[in-house]
């Protein structure tokens, strides 16, 4: 579904990637871990098409995803609406008065029935629990309560790839769970999910697969779930990074 | 593990349905958002400095100082003698620059040199005669001056020329308050605009509506952070004063520079302007 080849990212002082490789099926769950700075948010912002790789290529369903991809409108359109993507910093992400216009925003230009946009807006809060503050402005929301107006936002598109950028941080242990619940559920729907997190003890209990980075940019483990728990050392490592 | 309660998927969201929007071709909102990140995404890198050491070429205080008075020769003087001197200076200037900056200055200089002369191209055709081309010639200078100052000097070494030349530090705390500010706020606004990019999945019905919005969170932004850094810098002990840095003028090149500066400045006197 995704496969990256030989992907590079320089920004203009640093590096952000180097030399990644990797194939995703779609229905999988991926776990991306590795200290601070290693890439992972650099890798998603290719991923999701917000950047373009400095070399190498990057290949969405068989299409190569480059500039020239990307400003075919039509193309580009039906890109974003199979992923969805949700900010390391979902304070930027938000931009509507209301949080059900947030949500509503994506379904509107779709050619989706009144009735139809209106469920999937209902279903999405309801899902991620924010049901209470449909009609409160985004903006002043606390960074928990955003972080899960970002994932109904994402989720009201029905995409088939979510990738979310540590959608934990921030939230209490009790909403991490009810996150987690309904990743897995969507997941189990067949949908494709990316997932950045610092917390192996708590990714574990729903990833297949585990991609680690190292401080080079770099991939050094690509590993399934049943694989990890065959090096025990390594389990004890990913629960400091 | 922390036992919640399993909520119900909705049909639509277990079905794989990708829906044709509503209307297709590009939107105004999509394609004004992609030209406004470009230029975003320039604003927030700072001057490109990577390739060589240009900040140690002269010191901080003296580039600023050369700038300015060279912009105020510029416009004081109407020798065409002198004009041309101030040109060989500031080829010379140029020629020692790596190519990539030499490129973009002139490309910055043509371009709004161009815009100036649509400017006083009316003057021109009405009044002809050597004065207003010899205007238009003090213009493009002063573009070029400006350009070259722009291309080469990084925020911080303005913060500190503006240090070593004793300028009150409200001034210096405006100045630099705004500076920073203007790049975060680039990347602020970059980022709304990615997001809204992600979920341009067709047509929006009210642009203008999602452009003012954006504007609304900005100015509450600006507010908010302007109030925050304030905090932030008080607790950090910041009392309003601006600590000096070593770095003197004693550079040969510097000296140099600034003796230039002089004798054009004396040239401007004794030939008279
Ligand atoms: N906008 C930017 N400009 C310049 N460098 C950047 C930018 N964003 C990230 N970087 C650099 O790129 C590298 C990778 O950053 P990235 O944000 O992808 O890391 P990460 O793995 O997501 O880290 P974290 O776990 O802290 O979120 C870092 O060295 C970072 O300093
Ligand atoms: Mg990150």
């Amino acid at each position: 579904m995704l496969t990256v080849q030989h992907l590079n990212y320089h920004y203009p002082t640093t590096c952000g990637l180097n030399d990644i490789n990797l194939q995703i099926k779609a229905g999988e769950f991926v776990c991306f871990m590795g200290p601070n700075g290693s890439g992972k948010s650099t890798l998603f912002n290719i991923l999701s098409g917000l950047k373009i790789a400095s070399s190498g290529d990057y290949y969405f369903n068989d299409a190569l995803i480059d500039a020239a991809f990307l400003k075919n409108a039509k193309r580009r359109q039906t890109f974003h609406q199979q992923i969805g993507f949700v900010f390391q910093n979902s304070d930027v992400q938000l931009f509507n008065l209301t949080v059900a216009d947030e949500v509503a925003f994506g379904p509107k230009q779709l050619a989706l029935s009144a009735a139809e946009i209106e469920q999937r807006v209902t279903d999405c809060l309801r899902l991620t629990g924010c049901s209470e503050f449909r009609d409160r402005v985004p903006y002043h929301l606390s960074g928990g309560e955003k972080k899960r107006v970002a994932l109904a936002s994402a989720l009201a598109l029905n995409p088939s790839v979510l990738i979310l950028d540590e959608p934990l941080n921030g939230l209490t242990p009790i909403a991490q769970q009810q996150m987690l619940d309904l990743l897995i559920q969507l997941n189990q729907a067949g949908k494709t999910i990316l997932i950045a997190s610092h917390d192996y003890n708590q990714i574990k209990q729903c990833a297949s697969r585990f991609v680690i980075f190292n401080e080079q940019h770099k991939i050094v483990h690509d590993l399934s779930a049943t694989d990890l728990t065959t090096m025990p050392e390594l389990g004890q490592k990913l629960t400091l990074i | 593990m922390i036992k919640t309660k399993i909520v119900e998927l909705p049909s639509w969201l277990q079905e794989t349905r990708v829906v044709a929007p509503k209307r297709n071709g590009h939107s105004f909102l999509q394609q004004n958002s992609q030209r406004l990140s470009q230029l975003l995404q320039r604003f927030a890198q700072e001057a490109d400095i990577r390739h060589q050491p240009l900040e140690e070429w002269l010191a901080p205080q003296v580039k600023l100082l050369t700038t300015l008075s060279t912009v105020l020769l510029i416009s004081l003087n109407q020798n065409p003698f002198i004009a041309w001197l101030i040109l060989v200076c500031n080829l010379g200037l140029l020629v020692i620059l790596p190519p990539a900056y030499l490129k973009k200055i002139i490309r910055q200089t043509v371009i709004s040199s161009l815009f100036a002369e649509l400017l006083v191209l009316p003057s021109i055709l009405l009044l002809p005669g050597q004065n207003s081309l010899f205007f238009f010639g003090r213009t493009c200078l002063i573009l070029l001056n400006l350009s070259y100052y722009r291309t080469t000097t990084t925020f911080t070494a303005l913060i500190t020329a503006l240090k070593q030349l004793h300028c009150p530090n409200s001034l210096i705390f405006t100045v630099a308050i705004t500076i920073t500010y203007l790049k975060l706020l680039g990347e602020y606004l970059l980022n709304l605009l990615e997001a809204i990019t992600l979920r341009s999945v067709g047509k929006t019905a009210h642009p203008y509506q999602t452009i003012g919005q954006l504007f609304g969170i900005l100015y509450l932004k600006t507010h908010d952070y302007a109030l925050a850094l304030y905090a932030a810098m008080e607790a950090r002990g910041f009392t309003g004063d601006y600590q000096k840095e070593t770095r003197s003028i004693h550079h040969w090149r510097d000296n140099l520079v600034l003796l230039l500066d002089a004798t054009l400045f004396g040239l401007l006197f004794f030939l008279g302007s």
